[in-house]
Parts: C-alpha cells; sequence; structure tokens
C-alpha cells in the first residue's frame, strides 16, 4: 500500500518533469508491471535519458529495489528491439540484475505514450511486461 | 499495405489532375484574382494537395510566373523590411520542390511522403538547393523514425499543435512578418495552424539558462547586412519543425537566416544542429514567394481537414482516446 502510494505521488509530479514526447523514442518516463502472465504483478517505473548518443536510466529510481541501467540497446533497423540491463541491491545488501528483452510496438511508435514489451528477468526470476510512455 | 496503394494511387492521380491543372492556367493570372473565395473554397483550395494530406496552398500553390527584381522595402534603419508595408499586402507561400527541406535522391521504404522527382527538382534553376536525403547525418534511431513517419505522416501540424522553424514559415495560406521596432522584437504570423505565432528577440539578449522546452523556444536575433539572423534554442519534443519527419530532440539548435531578395521573393535559410538525433550539423532551405492579398481568419481547430483527408475511413479502429494524438 505504501508503495502504491508512492508511486501515485510521483505520478502527480510526473508532468514537471517529462517534457519531452517524440524525439528519441525511449526517452521519456515509462510505466508498467511485469510479472508471470496470470500471477501477481509488479508496479514499475522506468526512467530514461537519452544525452547526445547515450541512454542512461533508472528503474524505480527512489525506491529500495531500484535497479541502475549501465547497458542500453535500441536496435532502430531490426524491429526496435529494445535490451536494458541494469543492477541493483536488495535489502539485504545482495546485487541483483535485471534485463529486459523486448521491442517497441511500430504501430504506436508515432504516440507520445507508445508502448514497450517483452520479457523481464530479474533476480532469477522471469516474466513478461509492457511499459507505457507517459 | 492495402492504405499505401490507396494513398499512391489517388496521389498519382490528383498529382496529374494538378499537374494538368497548373500546365493549363496562367499561374500568374490565378495569384492576382481578387480573394473573392468562400472560407470553404479557401480551404480547399485547388483540391486536395496531391499528397492527399494538406490544402494546397500548403506550400504547393502555383509558382508566379515573375519572380521579379523589385527592390525590397526598407524600413527608417535601412534594413529591408520583411512583411507586409501600406499599399503592399500579402503573404509568402510555397518552398519549392517536395519534401520541405530536401531532395529524395533515397526514399524511405513504404513512404506515402510526396515528392518531386529529384532530377527534375535538382535541375530546376528557380528550385533552392536542397540537402539530398543521403546527405543528412541521421543517427540510426533518427533515419529510422524519419522512415517511420514516412509511413504514417503524424505530423502534430495537421492535428492543430504549434510547429516550429521551417514549418512555421512555410504553412498553409502564407505568412507574414511584423516588426516591432519600439519593442526590438519581431513577429512571425502563419496564418494555418492553431493560431498560433513566433517572436524574436532582437534586442540583444542572449538564451536564459534553464530554459523550460516549448513548441516554439527560445528566438534571438539580429541583422547581417541584409539578412535576419535567428538563433532558437528550447524546443520541446511535440512539435516538427519541418513537414517532413525530420526528427529531434530536446538538444534542437537552429539558426534561420531569412533573406528577402526581392518584393516577391524570400530566401529561407535553416542550419540544424541536435546531437542527440544527428552526428554533425546540416543545412537546407527554400525559397518562398510573396503572394499579394489579405490573409484570413484561419482556426485549425474549427476549420482542420487534414485528419479526414489523412485518415478517410481507413483507420476507424484507431484509438482516438491517447490523450496525445499523435
Amino acid at each position: 500500500m505504501k508503495y502504491i502510494t508512492t508511486l501515485l505521488g510521483f505520478l502527480v509530479l510526473l508532468p514537471l518533469s517529462a517534457n519531452a514526447q517524440q524525439g528519441y523514442p525511449l526517452d521519456g518516463i515509462w510505466l508498467g508491471d511485469w510479472g508471470p502472465v496470470n500471477g501477481e504483478r509488479n508496479q514499475v517505473v522506468v526512467e530514461l535519458v537519452w544525452r547526445d548518443t547515450a541512454l542512461s536510466g533508472n528503474i524505480n529510481p527512489g525506491f529500495p529495489d531500484q535497479v541502475t541501467i549501465n547497458k542500453a540497446m535500441l536496435d532502430s533497423a531490426n524491429g526496435w528491439k529494445v535490451r536494458l540491463e541494469g543492477t541493483g541491491t536488495d535489502e539485504a545488501g545482495n546485487t541483483f540484475t535485471a534485463v529486459l528483452d523486448g521491442a517497441l510496438n511500430e504501430d504506436d511508435l508515432g504516440y507520445a505514450n507508445r508502448t514497450i514489451s517483452g520479457t523481464w528477468t530479474q533476480a532469477g526470476t522471469s516474466g513478461v511486461f509492457t511499459l507505457r510512455r507517459e | 499495405m492495402r492504405l499505401n496503394s490507396r494513398l499512391t494511387g489517388i496521389s498519382l492521380a490528383l498529382a496529374s489532375l494538378i499537374l494538368l491543372l497548373q500546365s493549363c492556367g496562367p499561374a500568374a493570372e490565378t495569384a492576382e484574382q481578387p480573394q473573392e473565395l468562400t472560407q470553404q473554397e479557401r480551404i480547399q483550395g485547388g483540391g486536395v494537395d496531391i499528397n492527399g494530406l494538406q490544402p494546397v496552398s500548403a506550400g504547393s500553390s502555383p509558382r508566379p510566373e515573375v519572380i521579379g527584381n523589385t527592390p525590397p522595402p526598407r524600413g527608417p534603419d535601412g534594413h529591408p523590411i520583411l512583411g507586409s508595408v501600406p499599399g503592399m499586402i500579402g503573404k509568402w507561400e510555397g518552398f519549392g520542390s517536395r519534401p520541405m527541406l530536401r531532395l529524395f535522391d533515397e526514399i524511405p521504404e513504404g513512404a506515402i511522403i510526396f515528392y518531386n522527382d529529384f532530377e527534375q527538382a535538382s535541375n530546376d534553376p528557380t528550385n533552392y538547393p536542397k540537402i539530398r536525403e543521403s546527405e543528412i547525418p541521421y543517427q540510426p534511431w533518427a533515419k529510422a523514425l524519419f522512415a517511420a513517419r514516412s509511413r504514417t505522416r503524424f505530423e502534430p501540424y495537421v492535428r492543430c499543435k504549434p510547429s516550429a522553424a521551417a514549418r512555421t514559415v512555410a504553412t498553409a495560406y502564407g505568412t507574414d512578418f511584423v516588426e516591432f521596432p519600439d519593442m526590438q522584437k519581431i513577429y512571425i504570423f502563419p496564418t494555418g495552424g492553431p493560431r498560433h505565432y513566433s517572436e524574436i528577440w532582437m534586442d540583444g539578449r542572449g538564451h536564459p539558462e534553464n530554459l523550460t522546452p516549448t513548441y516554439h523556444g527560445h528566438s534571438i536575433g539580429h541583422w547581417e547586412g541584409d539578412t535576419l539572423v535567428v538563433d532558437t534554442v528550447g524546443f520541446n519534443e511535440k512539435m516538427w519543425f519541418d513537414s517532413d519527419g525530420s526528427p529531434h530532440t530536446d538538444q534542437l539548435h537552429i539558426i534561420e537566416r531569412y533573406t528577402r531578395l526581392s518584393v516577391e521573393r524570400l530566401q529561407y535559410d535553416i542550419s540544424i544542429d541536435d546531437p542527440g538525433a544527428y552526428t554533425r550539423p546540416w543545412s537546407t532551405g527554400f525559397y518562398m514567394d510573396w503572394s499579394p492579398g489579405e490573409t484570413f481568419q484561419f482556426v485549425c481547430q474549427d476549420e482542420n481537414l487534414a485528419s479526414d483527408l489523412m485518415l478517410g475511413t481507413e483507420y476507424q479502429s484507431m484509438d482516438r482516446s491517447q490523450p496525445i494524438f499523435p
């Protein structure tokens, strides 16, 4: 509940920071969830920033399970495939990795609130994810 | 694919028809006829654009046969007046060959954007020597996004979003410039679009730090001889700066140069520097022609035909609940 309240608070602040709309396709704030198809879903916020020729960002910035993205790939020549890799530290102090393998949906590529979907692997658990850009 | 084929067919048919009409009628006479058209006729122009996307006057008005060398009017300080003056009311129209900022020596696969024949546009001495598509230094993602935009043509402008730079100047129904010397500002008033305008500060100020990105950005200008040089930063990513679909990021920095070569002709040069989308700056431009006569009050939100022209019935299943479309 506290997590959702914090997430809602974060959403209220979004208009202050979400200026980018239609430039680099991955730039922006993305909201969504991941997990087993019919199981419990994990809500996530992904913040990605494009500068010159480099993408940086975080998953769930400011939360205990924050993941810092340290490797990003967008293959615009082959179906707009996306791969994001990052590392975080759990509450016990153990380092874990998160890997997102997916693709931008070409049907809504022109929208500001375009979508990415694919598979999400984190700390040994895999699932599917969908992110929508805010 | 079916839509592309259909649009291509319509485009070819309309292109043939319009070229036929243009070759049969004296264009200069058309330009000089009194502005007695009804509003609907003005919107429709001679029919839809050969691209099927915009009214004809959105940059493809018949070019006056006589470009002329009448010296431009000048203000008290000696520099040319870019817009209307008493006794000479009008607006700038056209941008030469299509697309707006480039010559298509290579065409994105599946593109529905209309383009003039490359050889013809290249060899036309009245056409600005625009950059070739193959010369534009895209980053890979930007090249792919330009191709995607060429296939869908979801231009914000045709959904009544403000546009910037070249798209502001080369709008439907013409553009006028108004200078306020006491205020040290110049305004650019496009007729087409959501009844917006650009403002250029001429008082020697610089760009503010920490700009909030906006549709028009922050523009400062100065005169270099007879050329107005406008430097703009602080653009948001919601607009397109041309009608072609050139991608950009909020790092975009544009320098425009306006030179009124004569009463009848304006040279527009633009340099695009965006390290987030291109590997180096690039430059291009177009010529515009003076179209005598007053403009009229156009409000895109009320009178926009583009969505119907563009979408027809093919995209009825499209989700129109999107908060920002596109």
